[in-house]
């Protein structure tokens, strides 16, 4: 019995290893290309930041996952019923429990201080205030909608030009949306941009980010938001400025078709 | 002590036996396709029995079985669908495989597209070589069928070798394995295997708008098997195969359906074959009855073939009844204040008439959705309107109330009943108008659209809005505009409603509440 609980414990640590070392294609072998079960490379400004975070935090992780499924293993093995009889009740040691909360409190307070400009950056009213409305996004059971201004610039207008599914963007500008939901709560997420913020219904939430890459890139909805939820998807299509002019006049001419090309 | 250590080891045992059968079973499901089958609709018994009960028809079961019959022998069946074909089709169209010879090549271009990102994971495979990890995609049972029994034999002896020596069109057996992905047509019987998984909940099994969802919805989803599409691009007719294409890649804004744009054009286009053979269905279905009630009992055999020909000639004749507008479209930048004013007086005059459906003000609570005629002036309780009413705003919402068992009353304390205030209109789906806060017997009803809202379902590019204008909404108490109306006077009107829609946008309440932190912080600076 003690060899078992303690090959099964041990088991987890090497299973918790494994999947950090190895979490690209983590038990599934190489997997087709472009997927992994790892971030995508980011392509966001602050994409750098999230990582480091993610990074450092991972390892501080690892390390005391280490450190304490080792002396759970070791405790589980060496203090067996059968070897050290029945436990016996302790009223501890006072300066063992002061180091153990006073160390993971001590890298919590590291931690709060080392996201906090990061969070700032990206999540405060600040990062986006007296910035320039480049699209107003509104999440429904269960796909996006995508508004953007037309040439008047006001939102709400009749002249605004509407996207279902397809968010199309330019590169290297930052792009300031207001996110809304017509129901219930979810959760805007794009993994190549490091960006994930929910959506609430009644509230009018701005979001930034600025793609410094082009290409074309998963939206998933990151909230369970109904039986429908793992189908809520949508494309963020990051081009160059000329060509999303291209594509807004494009959609201009589709939004004033007259009907003769079969639309 | 002993007991109590084997009881706990039982448990063990037992829950990790549990929890590995859940694993199995998890692993191992498959939807049972032997189980579904078509049934007849609620109304086609109702109608049967009243018949049986009027004593025209003798024996309802027998005629039940008749009708039942004749569908399958046009439509297959659940597990199995597909078109009896008709003489008149041989070499000229081949509706075998659903709806893959209507379409043009831009169309097939967008399917290959679609088809290379669906299949990616097999293409890689195929590409590579290495044919025989190519695992079953979605949805592909036909696909899966070629690619096993024609494809993958041939493949692992020698995929190099001509894939059919007695007709060089064919490339290498390579080429062709790729070619098998990359251009494929889901069959009638693929497209209802996605239907019962995406579509069926709401839409039901046989489209009936009666799936099992279907009750928590609002609006109620549509029911196929009249025939009949609100948004589409035709002048009161059976929709064509692009306006349904259309639905299902913008969705219906402010309803349940979503878009479904993450499908593949392919995927896409299967579900809408498979659309139009359930709604030609019901529709064959309903005539059915009547022919066979009509024969008192006995379904004449010419009238199977008869009606199946006349509902597919109505669905034949939409592309011809497609409504495209002349000349330019006006631009929003472009409309004067004139032109909106033009556009409300139509909107509260009587020749448009908007007002008395819609409501003076756009919110969709105007009188006309009661019949109003069916009222007795002298009633107790009972409202006379005037036109002095309709202009002032008056509007009926206000005056109705529930009370605490559900009942309707007016707001003076009068009972309301059926013979005493307006009964609803319904839609050809019997679906009454809920405006005044009275819900139909199933305690479901669908607004005429409020403007207010600014959610329009059937698509807001003016183009949307001509259409619903000039030809009305097919089914419902929309009627078509009234021909003194010329297009300008339509443009007007288009504008008008898009002004209504964009004075209580949304984006209107944040404008005000930048404004407001702008002038806080401005005060708060000084």
């Amino acid at each position: 019995m003690r060899l078992i609980a303690t090959l099964l414990f041990a088991a987890l640590l090497v299973f918790g290893i494994w999947s950090f070392v190895d979490s690209e294609t983590f038990l599934l072998g190489p997997m087709p290309d472009g997927y992994s079960w790892w971030w995508p490379e980011y392509t966001s400004t602050f994409g750098g930041d999230i990582d480091f975070l993610f990074t450092f935090i991972s390892w501080l992780i690892l390390v005391f996952f280490v450190g304490t499924m080792g002396a759970l293993i070791m405790f589980v093995f060496k203090y067996s019923k059968k070897r050290e009889g029945k436990a016996v009740f302790s009223h501890g040691n006072h300066k063992l429990e002061m180091i153990w909360t006073g160390i993971p409190a001590a890298l919590l307070l590291i931690i709060a201080f080392m996201q906090m400009t990061t969070w700032a950056d990206i999540k405060f009213a600040g990062a986006t205030a007296g910035k320039q409305l480049f699209a107003e996004v509104f999440a429904s059971q269960f796909d996006w909608r995508f508004r953007y201004p037309g040439i008047d610039g006001r939102f709400g207008t009749a002249d605004d030009i509407e996207s279902v599914y397809e968010f199309v963007v330019p590169v290297d500008e930052d792009i300031v949306f207001n996110l809304r939901s017509h129901d219930v709560l979810h959760s805007f997420f794009v993994p190549v941009l490091r960006l994930k913020q929910d959506a609430v219904p009644g509230m009018t939430i701005p979001v930034w980010f600025n793609s410094m890459e082009e290409g074309t890139f998963d939206l998933i909805c990151a909230e369970l938001c109904g039986w429908g939820h793992y189908k809520m998807a949508g494309r963020i299509t990051v081009v160059s400025r000329a060509e999303f002019d291209q594509w807004i006049v494009d959609k201009t001419a589709e939004k004033y078709s007259n009907g003769q090309e079969n639309q | 002590m002993k007991p109590q250590v084997s009881n706990r080891s039982k448990l063990r045992t037992v829950s990790l036996g549990v929890l590995l059968g859940c694993l199995s079973q998890a692993c191992g499901f498959e939807p049972q396709a032997g189980t579904i089958h078509y049934s007849l609709s609620d109304s086609t018994h109702a109608r049967l029995r009243r018949a049986y009960e009027d004593g025209e028809v003798a024996n309802p079961g027998a005629v039940a079985v008749q009708i039942q019959g004749a569908l399958e022998m046009l439509f297959g069946s659940a597990a199995e669908p597909g078109y009896m074909l008709l003489d008149d089709w041989i070499g000229e169209i081949d509706r075998s495989a659903g709806g893959y010879d209507e379409l043009d090549d831009a169309a097939f271009d967008a399917i290959k597209v679609g088809n290379a990102r669906r299949f990616k994971m097999q293409l890689q495979l195929v590409e590579a070589r290495r044919y025989a990890e190519v695992y079953r995609p979605f949805y592909a049972q036909d696909l899966w069928l070629e690619w096993t029994e024609d494809h993958l034999p041939g493949l692992l002896e020698n995929p190099d070798a001509p894939y059919d020596e007695s007709d060089p069109d064919y490339g290498t057996r390579h080429e062709e394995a790729i070619a098998l992905f990359i251009s494929h047509y889901p069959t009638l019987r693929e497209s209802s295997d996605m239907y019962r998984q995406h579509c069926l909940h709401c839409h039901g099994n046989e489209g009936g708008g009666n799936g099992p969802t279907a009750d928590f919805v609002s609006p109620r989803p549509r029911d196929y098997r009249l025939g009949k599409f609100k948004w589409t691009a035709v002048d009161r007719n059976q929709p064509r195969r692009e306006d349904l294409l259309n639905i299902l890649e913008q969705g219906a804004k402010g309803s349940a359906m979503p878009s479904f744009m993450r499908f593949s054009r392919g995927q896409l286009e299967g579900l809408v074959d498979y659309v139009r053979l359930l709604a030609i269905r019901g529709e064959v279905e309903t005539l059915l009855v009547g022919d066979a009630i009509d024969g008192e009992g006995d379904l004449p055999a010419s009238s199977v073939l008869v009606n199946y020909e006349f509902v597919w000639e109505k669905w034949d004749a939409a592309p011809g009844k497609y409504v495209a507008v002349e000349g330019d479209v006006p631009r929003a930048h472009e409309v004067t204040p004139e032109m909106l004013e033009h556009g409300r007086e139509l909107f509260l005059g009587t020749v448009a008439n908007c007002f008395s459906c819609h409501g003076p003000d756009g919110r969709g609570a105007g009188v006309s959705l009661f019949e109003l005629k069916e009222i007795d002036p002298d009633a107790d309780g009972a409202i006379v309107l005037t036109e002095d009413d309709l202009v002032a705003g008056w509007m009926f919402k206000d005056f109705v109330k529930t009370d605490d068992a559900g009942n309707p009353v007016l707001v003076d304390g009068h009972t309301v009943t059926e013979e005493k205030v307006a009964r609803h209109k319904l839609d050809d789906w019997g679906i009454a108008r809920e405006t005044a806060g009275i819900l139909d017997a199933k305690g479901f009803g669908s607004n005429p659209r409020n403007f207010q809202q600014s959610i329009f379902r059937g698509g807001s590019r003016p183009l949307d809005f001509y259409r619903r204008i000039k030809y009305g909404i097919y089914g419902t108490v929309m009627p078509a505009a009234a021909p003194e109306l010329t297009d300008d006077d339509i443009w007007s009107l288009v504008y008008f409603v898009l002004s209504i829609a964009e004075e209580h946008d949304v984006a209107r309440e944040y404008e005000k509440k930048l404004a407001r932190f702008d002038s806080e912080t401005e005060h708060e600076e000084h």
